[in-house]
């Protein structure tokens, strides 16, 4: 039987091994990148909107792109960021569920060398996240709360339903409207509650208060989706005519029932514009560039009575 | 010693460390604790009014010219002139003039600035049109979105609280008046027809 010398099996092996590599990087270029595209729920249209424009953008941009959903659920975002880390993602869309609970996961993606491009809402650290494109909540909401002071002619009472306590969208937005109302004591704000940017939740959150504070004059909600809900139950008490609703986003059936007049303002926001940057903040990753603004705002438009038919729900059909 | 005093010197000095190590304080106590060292928003505005906000406002653009340019070239105009914090269609204008006022109202005064009314706003004094026209003031310098905010409401206070009393104490039809101020302009939605102006200084000249 003939032996194998031992330099030859070290020289195929040697072979084989430089072959091995020499393939899996004709792979690795061959793959597109993977983009990671993280939601806090898409139990609301908006948030779909932003889902989906910002993996339509990214396949545009010639990467694959997957959608996570959090439901509204920091350990599910973290369980996400874990398996996209661990798949070999090369960027992260982000909409986080908490200001504060986010950041250990961005930090997460952060030291796993993966960029992180926060839309709509803001984590509350500014060396973690890539860059942040944000709704300017605060200044959208001072323009419906100069609306609401003039529609209100100035005095009667209101009720104003809060988003989720942990966002700082809801804040920026109840500060933004406050910076106005406030500042008119014959305003008199009967209730304050949070239902979460839940439909359903303002809901029969309305339907408490009314039951309390029949007599009021308005409704400020921190998002459209609960304007619908507030605007369900004062149909169900018959107050719908007595009770101005306004909401915050640009969502397509608030935008019809401003049309109809059943609601009174909303603050457009544009989720196709933030999505596409944050898609292009990306391939500018890719591409070498690292001197990215850590927040970008992206102004909100009042749409009202007066303005309707200038606006398409969520600002652009583009 | 015995077993007994032993445990009982060990108790006091467990106790000793336990009741310095663990303190109880009302919440509200910690909380406006913290407020303390807070960004103070009223201070920074007070520092920089003058010698900062004001003197940028001396550069401001003639309002006539303003409105013709951007008649002419929105475009343009908006690239050269205009202010923006980020992305999108709202763009913030320092402007000046001179006019003769035609109407004093309940939330506003009417001036008339050539051919075109004119509205200063004396009552609805909000938003971060006088702090964005600047351009000094830029949201990454702040950690906290909130505290960038809060710079506008003091702008705003400052200018509810001095700058509009005097002008509207004695403000009547007729008066020639000067003014310098910030206005907010949509591209996309552009309507020049009575340009509202939040003022930073407004004086009656005649």
């Amino acid at each position: 039987m003939q032996v194998i010398p031992l330099r030859l099996v070290y020289l195929l092996f040697t072979v084989a091994l430089l072959f091995g590599c020499s393939d899996q990087k004709d792979k690795s270029q061959d793959q597109p990148r993977k983009i990671a595209v993280i939601i806090s729920t898409l139990n609301n249209p908006w948030f779909v909107v932003l889902a989906e424009t910002a993996a339509d953008r990214a396949k545009e941009l010639g990467y694959a792109a997957t959608i996570f959903d959090a439901q509204n659920n920091t350990a599910l975002e973290t369980d996400h960021f874990e398996n996209v880390i661990a798949s070999g993602f090369d960027a992260i869309l982000f909409n986080p569920t908490d200001a504060d609970g986010s950041i250990a996961n961005v930090r997460m993606a952060k030291k796993a060398g993966i960029p992180v491009f926060c839309m709509d809402r803001e984590v509350n650290a500014t060396d973690a996240a890539t860059s942040q494109i944000l709704s300017d909540s605060y200044a959208g909401c001072v323009a419906i709360g100069k609306y609401f002071v003039e529609k209100l002619n100035k005095q009667g009472k209101y009720v104003e339903i809060l988003g989720l306590v942990g966002d700082n969208n809801t804040w920026s937005r109840s500060k933004g409207f406050h910076s106005v109302v406030d500042h008119y004591p014959e305003l008199k704000m009967a209730a304050q509650q949070s239902a979460d940017f839940d439909r359903n939740k303002a809901m029969e959150v309305m339907e408490s208060i009314l039951q309390v504070h029949p007599d009021i004059k308005g409704v400020f909600c921190g998002n459209d989706g609960m304007a619908m809900g507030a605007y369900q139950a004062l149909i169900a008490a018959g107050k719908d005519k007595q009770v101005m609703v306004f909401g915050f986003d640009g969502a397509g059936d608030v935008i019809n029932s401003i049309q109809q007049k059943k609601i009174l303002a909303t603050g457009m926001q544009f989720p196709k514009l933030m999505a596409k940057t944050a898609a292009n903040y990306a391939q500018a990753y890719f591409n070498g560039k690292r001197d990215f603004a850590q927040k970008v705002p992206v102004t909100v438009e009042m749409v009202n009575q007066e303005n309707v038919d200038e606006y398409v729900a969520y600002g652009s059909d583009e | 010693m015995n077993n007994g005093m032993k445990y009982i010197i060990g108790i006091v000095i467990i106790g000793i460390v336990a009741y310095n190590s663990l303190y109880f304080r009302p919440l509200d106590e910690k909380l406006a604790e913290s407020k303390e060292v807070a960004f103070d928003a009223k201070l920074f505005v007070e520092g920089m009014w003058k010698n900062d906000l004001l003197a940028v406002y001396d550069t401001a653009i003639d309002l006539t010219m303003l409105i013709d340019q951007l008649g002419q070239n929105p475009e343009l105009t908006f690239k050269q002139e205009a202010q923006a914090l980020g992305i999108g269609n709202i763009g913030y204008f320092k402007v000046k003039g001179e006019g003769t006022v035609i109407a004093v109202n309940e939330n506003n005064v009417l001036l008339q600035v050539g051919n075109l009314p004119v509205e200063i706003e004396t009552e609805f004094i909000f938003g971060n049109a006088v702090r964005d026209a600047s351009g000094l003031i830029k949201i990454n310098d702040y950690d906290e979105t909130s505290d960038f905010n809060l710079i506008s409401e003091a702008i705003n206070d400052k200018i509810r609280a001095e700058v509009i009393p005097p002008f509207k104490a004695k403000v009547e039809n007729g008066n020639k008046v000067s003014f310098k101020g910030a206005l907010e302009l949509n591209k996309a939605h552009l309507n020049l027809d009575q340009p509202e102006v939040i003022p930073v200084s407004i004086q009656i000249i005649q």
